[in-house]
Parts: structure tokens; sequence; C-alpha cells
């Protein structure tokens, strides 16, 4: 993402195939408005009549808070009734607002309005030039009112709901209005990639080339070890690319980075593992030097991925863009290479040597 | 000096002296840090496009066009280190170039339009525009507050699982590994650009990997080893942990190679500064970590378990 001037920002969405689709969502734009139905004793200017499910209802026209503090919705199941309904969290100021709101109006109903923003783009020829006017109209509607049963903390639920339908759909919307500022596409065009797919083809191409290189060089230097670690090394790529696919990452030249680390942490925790064993072997029997090499490297191999995870996991919170497709690579990377150099191989072992008594 | 501390393995263990060079090394390490700190911060990084922003010029041809041939006719011209794309259609090219030296901002893409107009034929401008940079201020400012955070957690962490000393000595190892890497761009003047920050990202990760291995192995000697002086019982590690140390690195530094012969040119910089970081990152596990551990003084006393062995560990 790119600023362009002073209003203007440019998003590049690599990987997105359906443009159109990805214009959808961000030409959406939605607001909420957190209001309390309105008291007897509210001035007859305070009060504004709505429509909600087919009747009146009379709002307080202040608004005790907006989409931008709502942090997130989601629909859930009350853990005793079992009935369904929409867990609101928002954050520490909303928390505030929504607290002082409510704490004296318990008994009283709150409402929430969804706002949303529909650009409108006119044409209209200013000294025969074209000039495009961007508006927007605001279609607001009730989508829940609700009984104060407490004062709200920052965390609140909104029970009663028709079915886990409507939660689904009221969840939806205050997810949808929690995104404030309307905004218009000014410009939409397909990118050729900065790097040409050529590239990245080239890039994983030669990736490929010095795994090969690597697989080579560990059947030879550590004999049937060496191979069992080959597969480990294999079916961690395999899991890895498969998660990365779940997930719908893009490959990148950071995630190729992801990758080569993730490679070379693999490989480490196999040889971690082997040359324990070997030395282990000097003073014990085959099977207890197996159990002692897998017991003794685990805690090497523990103690640094969890550290290169902790740096992973840090970049995954803060960064953007490149910075987070190294830092998903990574993480994803970490807990699956522990998981095949530690039990895959482990498997691949055991039933090399399960049965032979040394 | 060779160590014959406990004869825990019978394997023919290399018996290099390598602590006992460890004053060289500090001195290299220690020349090297100084040449890189003074490279950044007078020569400078040359940053590329991603952190600077730059020209956004949109042309249109009459005829398909190759970005390739594009970006070769502009750096032949000077303007290197631009990003050229195809916008829309074959037809339509898109030119993000960062400020060049002796241009003024706002006449870059004029400058550039000049240059295509001189080379190609039919060549209409349609748009051209100053865009911010991809990186922006709020990440290289929070960048640099997260990786503070990420190096306290990591040195928090150490403490907790070896001992203080540890968590000095790796983030010792860390920083110096970033720095040499970093003083290598400044010095060599290649370009920094977003795919050559995640390889410092990955360096990082390597770097910690390899200090905690070498790390591992001389806190379990400090422990089950009788007799020894701290040099003997690292040196001892060292030795126990250097074909694992080699193999790691070589077989790092094969995917590496292959990434820089056959990776293409736009991939260079990003192995070469892995690379770069993987040879580092190898030479200061065996001597920065370990060196740091000497400076202040590493006992058995650090290590002593508070009661049995590996009982402490959760």
């Amino acid at each position: 993402m790119q600023k362009l001037g002073g209003s203007r920002i440019v998003i590049d969405l690599p990987g997105v195939q359906d443009a159109a689709e990805a214009k959808r969502k961000l030409d959406k734009f939605a607001n909420l408005e957190f209001r309390l139905e309105a008291a007897a004793d509210d001035r007859p200017s305070e009060i504004e009549e709505w429509p909600y499910q087919g009747r009146p209802v009379q709002l307080n026209r202040r608004v005790i808070l907006t989409g931008d503090r709502v942090v997130h919705a989601a629909q859930s199941r009350d853990p005793e009734t079992g009935l369904p309904e929409v867990v609101i969290k928002l954050d520490s100021q909303g928390g505030d607002m929504i607290h002082d709101a409510t704490a004296p109006n318990i008994g009283r109903r709150m409402a929430v309005i969804f706002i949303e923003h529909k650009p409108i783009v006119t044409v209209e020829e200013v000294d025969g030039e074209r000039v495009e006017r961007h508006s927007s109209r605001a279609d607001k509607r009730v989508i829940s009112l609700a009984t104060i049963q407490s004062a709200l903390p920052y965390s609140f639920r909104i029970t009663g709901l028709a079915g886990v339908g409507e939660a689904q759909e009221l969840a939806f919307l205050l997810r949808a209005g929690a995104l404030a500022a309307p905004m218009y596409i000014v410009e939409e065009r397909t990118v050729g990639a900065t790097l040409g797919e050529e590239n990245i083809e080239r890039g994983m191409l030669a990736v490929g080339a010095g795994l090969v290189l690597v697989l080579i060089f560990m059947a030879f230097y550590y004999r049937v070890f060496g191979l069992v670690a080959n597969v480990a090394l294999t079916l961690n790529l395999v899991i890895l690319i498969a998660v990365m696919s779940l997930l719908g990452a893009t490959l990148t030249l950071p995630g190729i980075a992801g990758i080569v680390l993730t490679v070379g942490m693999a490989v480490d925790a196999n040889v971690l593992i082997f040359s324990r064993i070997r030395e282990e072997l000097k003073k014990r029997s085959l099977v207890r030097a197996i159990h002692a090499g897998y017991d003794r490297a685990f805690l090497t191999i523990m103690d640094a991925n969890v550290t290169t995870l902790f740096v992973a996991l840090v970049l995954l919170t803060i960064g953007s863009g490149a910075v987070k497709g190294f830092a998903i690579t990574l993480s994803i990377g970490i807990v699956t290479s522990m998981f095949t150099a530690i039990f895959g191989s482990r498997v691949a072992v055991d039933l090399i040597y399960a049965g032979r008594r040394v | 000096m060779t160590t014959r501390g406990a004869v825990t393995t019978g394997r023919a263990v290399t018996t290099f002296d390598f602590m006992g060079k460890r004053l060289i090394a500090a001195a290299v390490s220690i020349v090297l840090v100084v040449a890189s700190v003074v490279a950044v911060v007078f020569v400078g990084i040359n940053r590329g496009l991603d952190f600077t922003g730059g020209a956004l010029v949109e042309f249109g041809f009459a005829q398909a066009v190759d970005p390739e041939v594009v970006r070769e006719v502009l750096v032949a011209e000077g303007f290197e280190n631009g990003v050229v794309q195809n916008y829309g259609s074959e037809t339509d090219l898109l030119v993000r170039m960062p400020p060049v030296e002796g241009v003024d901002q706002s006449d870059l893409g004029a400058e550039i339009a000049a240059v295509l107009q001189g080379s190609f034929d039919d060549v209409d401008l349609r748009r051209s525009e100053f865009v911010g940079p991809t990186v922006g201020e709020e990440l290289t400012e929070k960048g640099g507050l997260a990786l503070l955070v990420a190096l306290g957690a990591v040195m928090l962490y150490i403490m907790w699982r070896f001992t203080g000393k540890f968590g000095v000595g790796a983030v010792t190892a860390l920083i110096h590994d970033v720095l040499l890497v970093v003083g290598a761009f400044a010095i060599f003047r290649w370009t920094f650009n977003l795919p050559e920050l995640a390889a410092l990202l990955a360096v990082i990760g390597y770097s910690l990997n390899d200090t905690i291995v070498v790390s591992d192995r001389i806190r379990e000697n400090f422990r089950g080893m009788r007799r020894g002086t701290p040099v003997e019982i690292i040196n001892y590690s060292l030795n126990q942990t250097l074909g694992r140390t080699l193999v790691t690195s070589l077989t790092t530094l094969l995917v590496l190679g292959a990434l820089l012969f056959a990776g293409g040119e736009q991939v260079s910089g990003f192995a070469t500064a892995l690379a770069i970081g993987v040879v580092v990152g190898t030479y200061s596990s065996i001597y920065v970590a370990a060196n740091v551990l000497l400076a202040m003084g590493i006992s058995k006393q650090d290590l002593a378990l508070p009661d049995k062995e590996d009982a402490a560990n959760p």
C-alpha cells in the first residue's frame, strides 16, 4: 500500500485473480452507530423515528459510539442455554464510552444503526473537460434493538436473536461497519508482476535445484539417516506449501526467503538429531542411542525454534506486506519443520530399526 | 592447546583450539562492526524504491512493448533501480523510479519520458506523479521498536532457559550479524529493497538458531564435564558441534548458491544478503557468542543446576 498525494492510496493486491470481487469489498464502506432508545423525558428535538422489523421505534439522536470503536464481532452460542448470540468487542476507549452510556440506563433499549456508504460518481463537463465528481449516499437502517441488562464493559453480547442465521447476519454487519472512512475507487488496473512471474518461477526453480543438492548431500553424508532426513524434509515442504495455499498466501520473494530459512532449520534439526545419535552410539546400544539422541536434541531444537518463532511472531504483528509474508512463511515453517523433524523422522527411524536387536 | 575433558564420546572429535585465537577474532569482529557502522552512517544505505518512493510515470506505446527492454534503455541512460511493469495491457507501461542524483524530483517524470521518446516511436506520456514509499514511515518506526521488543523477548527466553550471560552472548552475536550484512550493503552500494529486508530478517532467524545450538552444547558441557577450564570446555563444545555447524551452513549455502546463480538478477541482492548472513552467522556462533561468554567470565557456578540434570527444563 502506498500513499499517492494527499488523500489517495494505491493498494497492490498480489495474486488476486478476481479484481471485481476485490473491488466490491473495497467499495462497500460502512459504519455503525450505537444509540439509546428514546426515553419518556427526552425532548422531542432529541427523538428520531426509525423503522425496525416493520414497526417504528423512537431513538435518541445522541450517538454513543461509532463503528471504528468495534474491534470484533462474532456469532456464537450462549454456553448455558445454547441460544444464538453475537459477541461484540470494543477497543478500550469504546469500552469506557459504552460503560458510561449504559450504566445509568439499565432496562432501556439500545439500537445499532448500520450505515452503508454507496459511492456515486457523476461526470460533468467543465470547460470542455470531463470531470468526475465523487459523492456518496448513506443508507441507514436499524439492525438491532436490545434491552440493556447491565452496565456494559468493552466486551458484551446481544442475545434473544431469532436464530443462527440472524446472529450470523448481525455479526457480519457489525464487522462490516467496523471500518470507517468512506472511499471511492479512482482507478483500477491489473498490473504485471514487478518481479515477473517468470522471475518468481526461476527463483522457485533455483530453490528446487538447491534442495536437490541438499538431498543428495544428506544421503551421502548420513546414509540411512540422510534418507530419513530427506523424507522429513520433503514432507515438511509439502505441508508448508499445503498450509500456505490453504491460507491463500501468494508466493513472493520474502516468502521464498522464509522457505529457504525453513529448509535450513529443518535440515539443522535432523543433523542435530543424527549427530547426537552418533555420539550416543559410542556409549549405548543403537535403540537406546536413538532414544537418547532424539530426547537430547529435542531440547536444543526446541530452544532454537522457539526463539526464532518469537521473532517471527513479532514481525507478524507489526509487519505489513513483504515483512508479513516472510513472517507467515517462517512461522508456519518452524512449526512444520519441528513436527516433521521430531515426529516424522522418528516414526521412520523407529520403523527401520524397530525389530533390530543391537 | 588441546582439550581432553571428559571422555564422554569415543568418536574422533576435532581438536581445533578455537578460543586460543579469540582475541584475534574479537579484533576482526570489532573492526568489521566499526567499519559497517561507519559505512552505514557516513556512506549510507542505497535505499531502493520501496523505501524512498519516487516518480510514477505511465506511458502508452503504439505497439506491445517488453518491460525488460525498456528497463535496459533506462539503465543505459543512468536511470537505475527503476521498476518497469506492464499496466493493464501490453501497450501500456508503468515506470516507477527512485530519486536520481542530479535530477530534480519534479522533473524526474519528464526526463524519463524524454529518454523513452528518444528511443521508441509513438510514446505517449499519460501521467506522471510522485508516489510515497511502499514501506511507510510507520513501518520504519514501528519496525525498529518491534525489533527491540523481539530482541528483548529472545533475551528473556534465553535468560530463563540458560542464564543472562548466554542471553547477552546471543543478542551480541545477532546484532553483530545484522550490522555486518547491512554494512556490506552500504560498502558495496547494493540496492536495499524489501526483498533484502526480508533477507535481513531471515539472517536474524538463522543467526539465533546457530547461536542457540552452540550455546546449548556449551551449557551441557559446563554441567557435565568435571574437569577443564572454561576455555577448554568451550573449545571442546565448539569442536563437538563443528560438524553440525558446517553441515547446516553448507546445506543452506547450497540452496542460496543455486538461487544466486540460477535465480536471475532480481533475486541476486536477496540471495547475496542471505549468503553473507549465513557465513557471518556461522562465524559469530563460534566466535562472538562464545567470546562474550568468556569475556563475562562464565563459570560452572553460572550453570549450577538447582536440582537434577535437565529437571529444570519444562
